[in-house]
């Protein structure tokens, strides 16, 4: 059972770092726009005619 | 022989074999273009469709194609202006940013925008257009950043190229602002973000320690498990919990009551004891509700706030009444486009045909005929004669117009109008939900329960009254508690939705919850807010003809006989006249045809049968106006034209009367006409009120509002105020958009009949939340009780705690809130 002195810890940092790289994506407005970039990613590719 | 206008308008529509080539919208028979594959239901329409060929981008209807499930189908418009404005260096200086010499960047606001269509459109136009550098668009916010190289291109030019594909850009009133507000939403997310990790470890944590309570846990793990339940509530609070103590020490230094003080008491309180406990090596803790609790508060504390900046955003809208550029006459008669700001009293404005006017001012013009229905909900139109004052927002129908400007930007009616809209909205109270008003006062209740459980039982030893304790306090966890309400309002909403009514946010149905009183606008709610034929009389084969010359004018009244008789007649017409405000005359099938008002018939020196006369009158009574039909100089037909009520309109009235609301009816339009439908609808002489300006309308909301909540629904800027002074305010659908934004819930589609389910389902979802909040408060305090006598053990408690949260989810999701209004307003109308 004394390995939950060092497994809690690591889970909290684990949840820690998580935690910090949804501060992060946040902060650069990754959540700004939750509507545009889906179908962007469907609709770029088509060929213009030229 | 009089026929409704349901026998003469249906088969008219169903006979609409064309469709738009580019909206998709049916084409009106006028503008049917026979043999032609391609079908256009205006030139803007048109004019996109010949752009997107021209650039090389009819990819767009594939994709559109694919996208119509969600499209909002509306014809395209094209303004065709020059958006000079773009290019002055004060603009550049206030908008645009820079970020190199060859790369300037803008965010701009943008309509027009229907579907993921295009969204490829727009960003595939930097492939086409040279110095063009890129384009993003964003959905959410209806806004547009685009990144150019001034060597190469003008922004206005860009402008111009998006204007002929149908998409307007406008600049954003305050781009500061909005980037104000940005920044406050990410705080916002983050604070929740972190609020939700912290509460979901900690309840883990916790989870641990109801279990090591009964296998006797070793207490060096107890203790382990003790300090980081603390530091997470620690951090819980210091982090996105420094909130409610911020607003707490405010309530304290101004000396008011703010329901932030019992909260903020609560979780310190909590988070304390459970310090206290750890420290001291014995007692037990209550940390990972305090957590939970930041978190579900958090989120019912954020809506709350989107809520409220809507009454400040409403004060931008003046952008979306009237025009922000105006045609400016200069000196040397030369005209040019400037925005509204730069205009000064004096100048002369051009206004075409169906514009709207750009400010207030005096005609400068012979008289023309002003559709006023938007600033005031009068559906005739009224004549303006040279020199008489002319308002922003109102639409000269027949001819252009030139106006001298008078007052222009906030200080015209329409802008005093949304100035009275923003401080209504202002002083409506924020309603604090039921669920919050009662978290800080159930919490300091668990704990002094919690505290007086381990007082009274210490003489049976400190083991016993802790354990006790601790039961209490989980099976008291206020999860049911923080999730009644939301999931109510969730369920309510979604189920809403799905009948027909999007409704912005869950305290809109907790301000209808007792019925009250519903005040209806006239023009575009209760009637179609459209001119179009409500009854005919007379030779169908002159309708015919008359339909066919109709098809040449533009004029409403034109487009609505076009519309009503013309499914059949292909023939063209000749020599055609049109008589200004009068009528139309011309040759169709070798006949002559003449439609108009008596005043055209008159001058045509052609003589007025009998029977027309009291078919006339009656016609006039019921407010509309007569409209006759001769061919070869004898008057064939009388058809009478107006906007016809709606088909639902007395049928919901009269569910909505026997539902126990009060009904009135607030119209800006002639008392005349306002008595004349009200009749037609069912509602009683003394619940009409006609000639109401925007501010009697207010009034008229107010006067009612003393003891039970009143719904305002209408459609136009003048019901704007009164919308924003209920306690909803319902938009019809295709009312104009600032209605739509003012509104608090909005009918989309079907007309009247979705209003039945609105305010009964408004009721049945508060009912479900009053429901769920008395079975967790029943529950809690049951399991308060046995825990107190030594009942419930901590572990049968962490077990049990679920079960108030599933009962309270069960409760919810089967509320009928929405469904059995509906479905029983259905039943009873087939």
């Amino acid at each position: 059972m004394e390995a939950i002195f060092i497994a809690l810890p690591v889970a909290l940092l684990v949840a820690g770092a998580a935690l910090a790289a949804f501060v992060w994506a946040a902060s650069r407005d990754q959540f700004d726009d939750l509507d545009t970039p889906p179908r962007r990613v469907l609709l770029d590719d088509e060929p213009l005619r030229k | 022989m009089i026929r409704v206008v349901g026998t003469i308008a249906a088969p008219a529509r169903a006979a609409i074999a064309h469709a738009c080539t580019h909206c998709g919208l049916p084409v009106p028979n006028g503008l049917v273009n026979h043999g032609a594959t391609q079908q256009f239901c205006c030139g803007g329409c048109h004019a996109v469709y010949e752009s997107l060929y021209a650039c090389g981008l009819e990819k767009y209807y594939e994709i559109a194609v694919k996208e119509s499930r969600v499209r909002d189908a509306r014809p395209a418009y094209v303004t065709r202006r020059r958006f000079a404005h773009l290019d002055r260096p004060e603009f550049t200086a206030r908008h645009a940013t820079t970020a190199d010499a060859s790369r300037l960047s803008v965010e701009l606001r943008i309509d027009g925008m229907r579907c993921g269509a295009c969204v490829w459109l727009l960003e595939a136009l930097p492939r086409i257009v040279h110095g063009l550098i890129a384009v993003r668009v964003n959905i959410g916010r209806g806004a547009v950043a685009i990144d150019w190289d001034p060597a190469q291109i003008t922004l206005a030019a860009i402008a111009q190229r998006c204007d002929a594909l149908g998409y307007q850009l406008l600049q954003l009133a305050d781009p500061d602002a909005r980037g104000r507000e940005r920044a406050i939403d990410r705080s916002w997310l983050i604070r929740i973000g972190v609020a939700a990790a912290i509460a979901s470890n900690s309840m883990a944590v916790a989870f641990a320690l109801y279990g090591g309570l009964l296998s006797s846990m070793d207490a060096r793990f107890r203790l382990f498990f003790q300090w980081i339940a603390v530091v997470l509530a620690v951090a819980s609070l210091a982090g996105p919990g420094r909130l409610f103590f911020a607003n707490a020490i405010a309530a304290i230094r101004t000396r008011t009551p703010h329901m932030d003080l019992p909260v903020a008491t609560g979780l310190l309180g909590a988070v304390v004891a459970g310090l206290v406990s750890t420290v001291t090596g014995n007692g037990s803790i209550y940390c990972e509700s305090a957590t939970m609790l930041v978190f579900l508060l958090l989120v019912g504390r954020f809506v709350q706030y989107r809520q409220q900046r809507r009454a400040h955003q409403e004060v931008e809208l003046i952008t979306s009444l009237v025009p922000a550029l105006a045609r400016k006459r200069e000196g040397d008669g030369s005209v040019v486009d400037v925005p509204i700001e730069s205009l000064v009293i004096g100048d002369i404005v051009e206004v075409a045909a169906g514009e709207t006017v750009p400010c207030d001012g005096q005609l400068r013009s012979p008289a023309a005929r002003f559709d006023c229905s938007m600033l005031t909900g009068e559906s005739r139109l009224s004549s303006i004669a040279a020199n008489e004052p002319v308002f922003a927002g109102t639409r000269p129908v027949d001819r252009p117009v030139a106006v001298m400007v008078e007052k222009a930007g906030a200080e015209t009616r329409a802008g005093q109008l949304l100035a009275r809209v923003a401080e209504a909205s202002a002083r409506r109270p924020p309603i604090v939900e039921l669920a919050n008003r009662m978290a800080g006062w159930f919490l300091l209740a668990v704990l002094t329960g919690a505290a007086a459980t381990t007082l009274w039982w210490w003489h049976l030893g400190a083991d016993v009254a802790i354990a006790r304790a601790v039961a209490l306090l989980v099976v008291t966890c206020p999860c049911a508690l923080g999730l009644a309400t939301p999931l109510a309002v969730v369920v309510g909403i979604g189920k809403a939705a799905r009948k027909g009514v999007l409704v912005k946010g869950g305290d809109v149905l907790e301000r209808v919850s007792t019925r009250g009183t519903i005040v209806l606008d006239k023009t575009g709610t209760l009637t179609e807010g459209r001119v179009a034929v409500t009854c005919s009389q007379g030779d169908p084969a002159a309708l015919v003809l008359a339909a066919s010359l109709e098809c040449s004018s533009v004029h409403p009244i034109a487009r609505a006989i076009a519309d009503a008789f013309g499914a059949a007649s292909h023939a063209a017409s000749r020599d055609v006249r049109e008589h200004l405000g009068h009528g139309i005359e011309g040759v169709v099938e070798r006949q002559h045809v003449a439609v108009g008002s008596a005043r055209l018939i008159h001058q045509l020196a052609i003589t007025l049968p009998a029977w027309t006369s009291d078919a006339a009158d009656s016609i006039v009574r019921r407010g509309e106006s007569p409209v006759f039909v001769a061919v070869d100089r004898e008057v064939r037909a009388l058809v009478a034209v107006g906007d016809p009520v709606r088909a639902e309109a007395a049928a919901t009235i009269a569910r909505l009367r026997s539902f126990g609301w009060s009904l009135a009816m607030a119209s800006g339009d002639h008392p005349v006409v306002a008595h004349a439908v009200g009749a037609a609808v069912g509602l009683q002489p003394h619940e009409i009120e006609g000639g109401c300006s925007p501010e009697r309308k207010v009034q008229i909301v107010r006067d009612s509002q003393f003891a039970a909540p009143v719904v305002m629904v209408g459609d136009g800027v003048n019901d704007l105020a009164a919308m924003a002074a209920a306690d909803i305010g319902v938009a019809m659908r295709n009312g104009a958009q600032s209605a739509l934004h003012v509104a608090d819930a909005c009918l989309a589609g079907g007309g009247l009949t979705p209003l039945l389910r609105l305010v009964e389902g408004a009721r049945r979802t508060m009912h479900a939340i009053r429901l769920n909040l008395a079975v967790s408060i029943a529950y809690n305090t049951a399991g308060g009780v046995l825990a107190f006598l030594g009942f419930v053990n901590p572990l049968v408690a962490a077990v049990l705690m679920p079960v108030s949260s599933l009962t309270v989810m069960a409760i919810a999701l089967a509320m009928p809130s929405f469904s059995l209004a509906a479905d029983r307003a259905d039943q009873e109308r087939s």
